[in-house]
Formats: structure tokens, C-alpha cells, sequence
């Protein structure tokens, strides 16, 4: 804590007041209830986790990332992750990665993507090298990594592609390299959110009400945006009576997936699996043509490997979506699967919107899933107990990093003959 | 040597943490540990030392068992194995410094430089451990106890720094009387010349073995001197302690006998002196006899030798004073102690037998009598009742000598012991002249603040220790000992006298004596 005496609070304090005094006058109208309350309880599946037999071994993944930036450029990203195996009756092991990447980055939103894609892929490695393990002493594995498996953010961007190409390359990689091996080996592999707020359910349910509806000329639009609000824009640029048809289906405040699910079911259960398409498809374009995009930027030696990386990672199964509840008052966790085991083995590159799994479908995986989750859950802060431990070893710690971590990076890379000059910043901070 | 781990983070002279390797192999607390060090001499040189630690915390933590994971979660955390890899335990160790010697001279020195981090850490050596606390010859190592948690080190005490004065402070039952009765065995086998004042008769049989028989060595070694209105006490070293009025002076007399006004004073002074003129070792009648002798003529003056007379009766009634005095030279036959047996006397009467004996040891002393050439070490059981500032109410006789012998007794060869259970009831300036201290539990804040605030060497952490102390277990600070150290009290020769009833033995005695005149009752009817 900086000791100098702080010349911002009675400001501070003014502009808060004038914030929350907004918030208020807002909170005056009476709030309805979600027009999807009933669109939700129609794909609410009941169900109590079976916490006693579990018979795969389960392999828990978390990972943490910190970096280093020096003068002119310099762009040291160190990742790593731990994947810790659960056989049933046994005392846990540990698989472990780490990643480096060192770059010269000069583009602030790099900045903000490259540590995301590091950390990624040592959870992938780790992952990997964890299931194999558990592969070769004959046992099935249940691979849970916290957070997601969907790429909600896409690299679509060409500027990507030319600034960090075998960074992204090594992504796909690391994703499809699990991936594949769980479709081969007919694995599980699902992740946990614990407080995610995306509205792919929220759509999906929208599209359904709307084309039940019978407004077929703005049926296309509802279909096309991604979110409420990308919707909302799309509606000012509506015909007047079109407008007027969809304001409906329009809500002043949409519930995220998780808030919806919240607040529209009494029971513990969990969603109808939905299937995503790959996030490209909500951009311009699809995947032959970031193909070509990535073909006319990069020089011709980089860009064979970037695509054939692409390549396999659209060849990969798809993600599936739920949200769960694992107690009738809880918060729904979202929890992404690998579609393989929901009975979708094709290629992700070929699904080209959001869907439900058929109404059919063998949810028996689905539930061994949240048979595990079950099983490990205790409340909603400590939701997964091998989780969190694999996130309390992983976490990389700022001061254990600044400390233990850079001293060595710096050294080694001087020595490998790059030059390591500290910014302004660390400079100045060294006293403080 | 066991080898514990290694030392982490800032390290200073004084101390130093170490993380411990494998838990299996742990030190507990209190236990000594070495570590090499490179330390730099005055002259510039440098020399690897054996510097002596002991363990003085330890802890142990684990990331997924933080206090924040609920119990739900902590079982859980079960099911998935300890995890052992992530246990840390980290020890904190005080530096107690490393054995210098130099011209034949031999001394525990602290270091000056801080041991360095990654410095591995062993189990401290018996034999590592015997040099540091060993003492020579002309030191007069008194045998004590053994090191805590090494029944293997004896702990000797330096005879020869007891003339710094000492007090042995401890809550009941924990062991003061045991450890003193030790030392005092100790002292006699080195030839020391003993007084004891004793007040439950805790030290009455130590002519005896703990099994009752007679000592071989100590059966001639003591005398119990008991006052006639003591509890009584029948044994082959009894003797009668008489204590005459003559014995006593006239500020003490007429304390005790409460006489304060000048004309009151002017006339007990009168009888003295023609008493003592008659025979010098005068008895209460006497002086009474002298004062009816002189009877004035008027009324009021026949009331005023009459209050005297009431007053000196009443004295006399207390059964202080005897025919007879005792002998002060008996106090100092060579190897030997003398009991004071006081068991069963009122504090007030207490309080005068040991002013009066302690003033005329010290008074002895003082004037440098030549049968009264040896040391004495004066013990005082009990002392807060000796001891005690006036407004705490303090023995009005004894307390003024015993500040007295602890502000000078050193340089005369009176060397004092205080034992006491209340030690924030001994006047400070006493405590405070007593260098070496032996500690045993002692739980009462405020005793522990007394005791450091009476010693400089008594630092914090050594406060924090003392709750934690088992019966004979004690704490040794001062300059009878190297350096602060844990012992266990070794096992007395003689029999200990302060021991706890035994109640049950007592009560099933009590039973069967009901159950006995029971059934002599229903053969009666």
C-alpha cells in the first residue's frame, strides 16, 4: 500500500454516489419476470448425482500464468499447470507442465492475449500427459479442467496470426492433442465455470420462442446475433413494424445463462446439453476462409503448420454446454463437454450454429460426469475439492514469481543474448 | 547425526527458522540442534564453529487444511490422500551460542555473525551438548538434572555463582522444594554449611533415603532446630530451638510487644537493663519482675507499668521466647545444614524467630566472628512470607534482614536462597539481588512479569516456556549456568518432605476405622 496520503477520496466518493444514485432510479421499475422462465423449466432435467460407484479416474487440471515485461518490447510469459489424478480409493499423483514463451510484442492487445494462451497450454499438456497415464495403467480417465472448453473469444484476427504464429499453432495443438486422444480412447473430458455469464442458452431458447412465434422476417436476425444486446442493435436498424414485432422478445435486462437457469428452476438437475458452433461463425466468415485470410498474411514457412493446426483442431469434437445444480438452492455451474461423449464424434468444424442434443440422446456419460461433480461437491465456494487443490498447487503467485521465477529468467535469457532491460516501471518500483 | 532440514529465510544472530525435511524425522520443542558457522574473531581471523540451538517453536502448515476450508470440504480433502508433499514444518530455533576457549580459558560466546540460509541443521550431539554446559572443578559443579529430553546430559549448576543469590519460583506441587532439597544435597556433598528456614518442615528428613531408612552419607549431616510452639517433630537430629528475650533487641522487643510510647519505652528500657545486669541471658519474667520491682507511686504510673506487664504476658503466652538461647555457632559446623523447623507456627510468630536467628547469622557474619569463617547458604522456604514489602503486608522482622543479606550478603559469606510460589509477593528489591533463577511452571501473568522484570537475562520467550513445564521441570538463568537452559530435576538422594497427602490412602484408612467402630457398635447393641 502506497504510504502517501490519498488525495482522491472526497471525489471518489461523489461520483459513487452519483453512480449508485443511478442505479436506484433505475431499480424503481417494477422488474418482470424472464420471457424464457418457461423456455428454461422445458429443458430443466432433474437429477441427483449418484455419489457412490465412480469408476474412472479422474484427472483434475488447473494452471496459472505471470509474465515479465521489459524495455522495448521484451515479453516473457511463464505458464504452468498441474493435473492431479484421482483413483478411486487411492491417494492422488500429480502430473505437471510449464510453458515459457518470450517474445517482442508491441501491441497492447497481445499483451492481454498471449498469457491466456499460455496458460491454456500447459493445462492441455498437463491434461494429456495425465489421461495417458491413467490410459496405461488400464483405467479410464475423467479429464476436468476449471473453466471452459470453448473458446468464446476465437483468433480470428489475421494481426494474431502474423504477431504470435507458432504460439497459436501450439494452442490448437495442445487442445486437439487431448481431444482426439478422448474421442479415440472414448474418455470424457468437461470443465467447470464457476461464474460464467454468456448467453448461449439464453439465445438458443430466444431463436426457439421466436420462431414459435411465427416472425419469420425477424427470425434471421434473432438467429444471427450472438447476445441480447447484439440483438437490441440489430433492432434499431429494423423496419419499424419488424421492430415492433420482435420489442417483445426484447428484455430490458436479460438474464445470463446461469442467472436464468438461477431464477427459473426449484430442483437439482441440469440443462439439456447444448452443442456449440465454433465462436467464427458469430464472427464474418468461417473456417476456409481465416484459411485464406492466414495463407495471403503469413510467409509461406510458418503458415502450412498454423493451418494444418486449424485444421485438426476443427477436426476435433465440439463442445456441449449445461448448466448445472447440484443442490435446489444453489448457483448453476456451467459445465462444458467434450461432444464425443454425448454422442457427437464429427468434426466441430462442421456444426454451424448452436443446437440442442437430440431429445433422445444417452445422457448416461452426461451424468457420470455429474456423478463425479456430485460427489466432490461440498457448497458453492468450495464446489470441487480435487479442483481446488489442483488450483491452490498451480496458482502462480505474483510474489513467488517475482522472487523465485525471474531472477532465473532474467539471468538465463542475458545469457542466451537477449537483452533484458527492465522497464521505467520495475525500475521505480524497486523502492516502494 | 540426524540432520533436520535446513535453514530458510532471514536469519539472524539470535535466530534462525529451518524447514524440516522430512516430517518423519522431527525435532520436538525445546530439543538442542547444531549448525555449522563460519564466525569472524575480533582480529579479522575466521573459524568454523558448532554454535548450540534449541528448537524454541515449531509449526506445521498445510495449503489444503487452511482455516477457511469448512469440515465438509476437510474430509473431502481426505479422500484424496494427506498430500505430503505440500506439509511444512518449520522450526524456530534461539541461538545459544558456541564454546570459545582461549589462554586456558574457557567461554560460551555468542555469535556475532548470522547463520546463512541453506546451513543444514542436526540434532545437537550428546557430546556437543556435554561441553557446553560442563563446568570445572573450582566451579563447584552442583549435579541438578539432566537436559530436557536428554536424560543422558547432566546439567550442573555452578556452587560458586550461588553466592550471587537465588530464587526458586514455581506454583505449588510443581517441584520448587524437590529441586532445592537437591541442590542443598548437592551443596552438602561439596561441604557447604547450610541454614534452612524451613515452614512446612518440607527439608526435616533429609537424614533419610526416599525409602526411610538412613542415609549413609546424609544421616549426620543435618539438625532440625524446633521451636517450642512448632508442630511437633520427634527425631534422633531434633533438637529444641530456644530463642531468649536477651537474644532479642530492644526495637524488636518493643515491637513485639507493641510498646510505642516514650514513657512506656523509658521504663521497659530501665528493666532490661537491670535484668541483664543481674543475669545476661534474662527471661520475660524477669524484665516483668523488674518492672513490678520499680512500681511508681502514683496512679497513673502503676497504670502504665501495669499495660507493660499485660503486654509482656501476652508475649509470653505465644510461646516465642524459651529459657535458654541457642546456640548461633551450631549454625556453622562444616558440612552440615540446620533446619529451622516452623511447621505449624502463626505467620507472626514465624516472622520474629527468623528475624532474630537471620540478624544474628548475618550479625555473626558481619563481625566476622572466627568460628563463623564459612560460607553459609541461608534457604528460605516459603519466602514471600518473609519477604514481602511492609505494605504488602511483609514480615515485619525477617524482611529488613532478608533485604539486608541480599543487598550485602555476598560480601560476607551469607549466601541466600529464596523459595516461593508467590513471587509478585517478594519485596522487589530482594528479588532483584537474586541472579540465578530456577523457574518452574509458573502460569500467573503477573508472577511471570515479576520474575522478568527481577532478571535481566529472563527474556520473553523464555516467559512463554514456563506454563508450559511438567512437575520438575524448570528453567536455569543465570550465571550458575552457561547459558538459560530446560532440565528435569534429578532424583533426590534423600526423602522429600513436601510431598502432597495422600488422600486416597488416607480416606480408605478413614473408611475402614468407620466400618471398624460400626460393627464394635452393633456388637455392643
Amino acid at each position: 500500500m502506497s504510504h502517501v496520503r490519498d488525495l482522491f477520496f472526497d471525489e471518489f466518493y461523489e461520483e459513487l454516489e452519483r453512480v449508485a444514485g443511478g442505479i436506484e432510479l433505475e431499480e424503481e421499475r417494477p422488474s418482470e419476470p424472464s420471457i424464457l422462465t418457461g423456455e428454461v423449466r422445458g429443458c430443466w432435467r432433474p437429477y441427483i448425482p449418484d455419489t457412490g460407484e465412480r469408476e474412472e479416474a479422474l484427472v483434475s487440471v488447473d494452471g496459472g500464468v505471470q509474465l515479465s515485461r521489459f524495455a522495448y518490447g521484451g515479453f516473457v510469459t511463464v505458464g504452468r499447470a498441474l493435473a492431479l489424478i484421482h483413483r478411486p480409493g487411492e491417494d492422488r499423483t500429480l502430473e505437471k507442465s510449464v510453458k515459457i514463451h518470450v517474445q517482442e510484442v508491441y501491441d497492447d492487445r497481445d499483451r492481454g492475449i498471449i498469457p491466456g494462451y499460455v496458460r491454456m497450454i500447459a493445462e492441455y499438456r498437463a491434461a494429456r500427459a495425465a489421461a495417458e497415464r491413467v490410459l496405461e495403467d488400464g483405467l479410464r480417465p475423467l479429464v476436468l479442467l476449471d473453466g471452459s472448453l470453448y473458446l468464446g473469444r476465437f483468433p480470428y484476427a489475421t494481426r494474431e496470426y502474423t504477431h504470435h504464429p507458432g504460439l497459436l499453432a501450439e494452442l490448437f495443438d495442445s487442445i486437439s492433442g487431448l481431444r482426439l486422444l478422448a474421442r479415440e480412447r472414448g474418455f470424457p473430458v468437461a470443465a467447470v465455470a464457476k461464474d460464467s455469464a454468456v448467453f448461449y442458452l439464453h439465445m438458443r431458447l430466444l431463436r426457439d420462442l421466436v420462431r414459435r412465434a411465427g416472425l419469420r422476417p425477424v427470425a434471421q436476425e434473432v438467429e444471427d446475433a450472438s447476445t441480447p444486446l447484439d440483438l437490441r442493435v440489430r433492432a434499431e436498424r429494423l423496419r419499424p413494424e419488424d421492430r415492433a414485432a420482435l420489442s417483445p422478445f426484447i428484455e430490458r435486462r436479460p438474464l445470463c445463462d446461469t442467472a436464468l437457469v438461477k431464477v427459473s428452476t426449484t430442483t437439482e438437475g441440469y440443462t439439456r446439453p447444448l452443442l456449440l458452433a465454433p465462436s467464427i461463425y458469430f464472427g464474418r466468415g468461417d473456417a476456409p476462409v481465416l484459411y485464406e485470410r492466414i495463407r495471403r498474411s503469413l510467409p509461406r514457412d510458418p503458415v502450412e503448420g498454423v493451418v494444418s493446426s486449424l485444421r485438426r483442431f476443427f477436426s476435433c469434437p465440439g463442445v456441449a454446454v449445461t448448466y448445472w445444480k447440484p443442490a435446489p438452492r444453489s448457483r448453476p455451474f456451467r459445465i462444458d463437454v467434450a461432444a464425443h461423449a454425448l454422442g457427437h464424434p464429427e468434426p466441430w468444424g462442421e456444426e454451424k450454429g448452436n443446437r440442442f442434443v437430440e431429445e433422445d440422446a444417452d445422457h448416461g456419460p452426461l451424468r457420470r460426469v455429474l456423478d463425479h461433480l456430485g460427489h466432490w461437491f461440498c457448497n458453492d465456494v468450495e464446489y470441487n475439492i480435487p479442483l481446488r487443490q489442483a488450483d491452490t498447487l498451480a496458482r502462480f503467485d505474483r510474489d513467488l514469481y517475482a522472487h523465485k521465477y525471474e531472477p532465473f529468467i532474467i539471468h538465463r535469457l542475458e545469457q542466451a543474448g537477449l537483452d533484458i532491460t527492465g522497464t521505467r516501471r520495475a525500475l521505480r518500483e524497486v523502492d516502494s | 547425526m540426524t540432520t533436520y532440514g535446513v535453514i530458510i529465510g532471514q536469519a539472524n544472530p539470535s535466530f534462525f527458522e529451518f524447514n524440516i525435511a522430512d516430517p518423519g524425522v522431527r525435532p520436538v520443542n525445546y530439543e538442542y540442534v547444531q549448525i555449522g558457522l563460519e564466525e569472524q574473531l575480533p582480529d579479522g581471523s575466521k573459524k568454523n564453529v558448532d554454535v548450540l540451538g534449541q528448537v524454541k517453536g515449531i509449526h506445521s502448515r498445510h495449503p489444503f487444511y487452511d482455516q477457511r476450508t469448512t469440515p465438509g470440504a476437510v474430509w473431502k480433502q481426505r479422500e484424496l490422500g494427506v498430500g505430503e508433499e505440500m506439509l511444512q514444518i518449520l522450526a524456530t530455533v534461539k541461538v545459544l551460542g558456541y564454546v570459545h576457549e582461549e589462554a586456558g580459558r574457557r567461554e560460551i560466546r555468542r555469535p556475532r555473525s548470522p547463520p546463512l540460509p541453506g546451513t543444514p541443521v542436526s540434532r545437537a550431539s550428546d557430546d556437543l551438548l556435554r561441553e557446553f554446559l560442563s563446568l570445572e572443578e573450582r566451579e563447584l559443579p552442583l549435579r541438578v538434572g539432566h537436559l530436557l529430553h536428554r536424560v543422558g546430559v547432566e546439567v550442573p549448576i555452578s556452587g560458586k555463582e550461588l553466592h550471587r543469590h537465588t530464587a526458586i519460583l514455581a506454583m505449588t506441587r510443581y517441584g520448587k522444594s524437590y529441586f532445592a532439597g537437591r541442590v542443598m544435597e548437592e551443596l552438602l556433598r561439596q561441604g557447604a554449611t547450610i541454614l534452612t528456614i524451613d515452614a512446612h518442615g518440607d527439608y526435616a528428613n533429609m537424614t533419610q533415603d526416599p525409602g526411610g531408612l538412613l542415609h549413609d552419607f546424609f544421616r549426620d549431616k543435618v539438625t532440625v532446630y524446633r521451636p517450642e510452639s512448632a508442630e511437633r517433630f520427634e527425631a534422633p537430629h531434633a533438637r529444641p530451638l530456644g530463642l531468649s528475650v536477651s537474644g532479642c533487641s530492644f526495637a524488636e522487643l518493643s515491637a513485639l510487644a507493641r510498646i510505642s510510647g516514650s514513657l512506656q519505652t523509658i521504663l521497659l528500657a530501665r528493666a532490661i537493663r537491670k535484668a541483664r545486669k543481674e543475669n545476661p541471658v534474662y527471661t520475660l519474667d524477669d524484665v516483668i519482675e523488674k518492672l513490678e520491682e520499680d512500681m511508681p507511686e502514683k496512679a497513673e504510673g502503676q497504670e502504665r507499668v501495669a499495660r507493660i506487664v499485660m503486654r509482656l504476658e501476652d508475649l509470653r503466652r505465644r510461646g516465642i521466647f524459651s529459657e535458654g538461647d541457642v546456640n548461633i555457632r551450631e549454625f556453622f559446623r562444616p558440612q552440615h545444614m540446620s533446619d529451622i523447623f516452623l511447621s505449624g507456627m502463626s505467620d507472626y510468630v514465624q516472622d520474629v524467630v527468623v528475624g532474630m536467628l537471620l540478624r544474628r547469622v548475618f550479625d555473626t557474619k558481619f563481625r566476622k566472628e572466627p568460628w563463623a569463617r564459612l560460607p553459609i547458604f541461608v534457604f528460605v522456604e516459603e519466602a514471600h512470607r518473609f519477604a514481602a514489602p511492609p505494605e504488602e503486608g511483609g514480615g515485619k522482622f525477617s524482611r529488613d534482614i532478608l533485604a539486608r543479606i541480599a543487598a550485602e550478603g555476598a560480601k560476607f559469606g551469607v549466601f541466600l536462597t529464596v523459595i516461593s510460589q508467590r513471587p509478585r509477593r517478594i519485596d522487589p528489591d530482594i528479588l532483584a539481588n537474586c541472579s540465578n533463577l530456577a523457574i518452574l511452571r509458573v502460569v500467573n501473568r503477573q508472577d511471570q512479569l515479576t520474575i522478568q522484570a527481577a532478571s535481566e537475562s529472563f527474556s520473553e520467550d523464555l516467559l512463554d516456556d514456563l506454563p508450559a513445564l511438567e512437575q520438575g521441570e524448570a528453567v536455569l538463568v543465570g550465571p550458575y549456568v552457561p547459558v538459560p537452559v530446560m532440565i528435569r530435576t534429578a532424583t533426590r538422594e534423600t526423602r522429600h518432605g513436601g510431598r502432597t497427602p495422600d488422600i486416597y490412602g488416607l480416606l480408605k484408612e478413614a473408611k475402614e476405622e468407620a466400618e471398624s467402630r460400626k460393627k464394635d457398635e452393633e456388637l455392643l447393641y
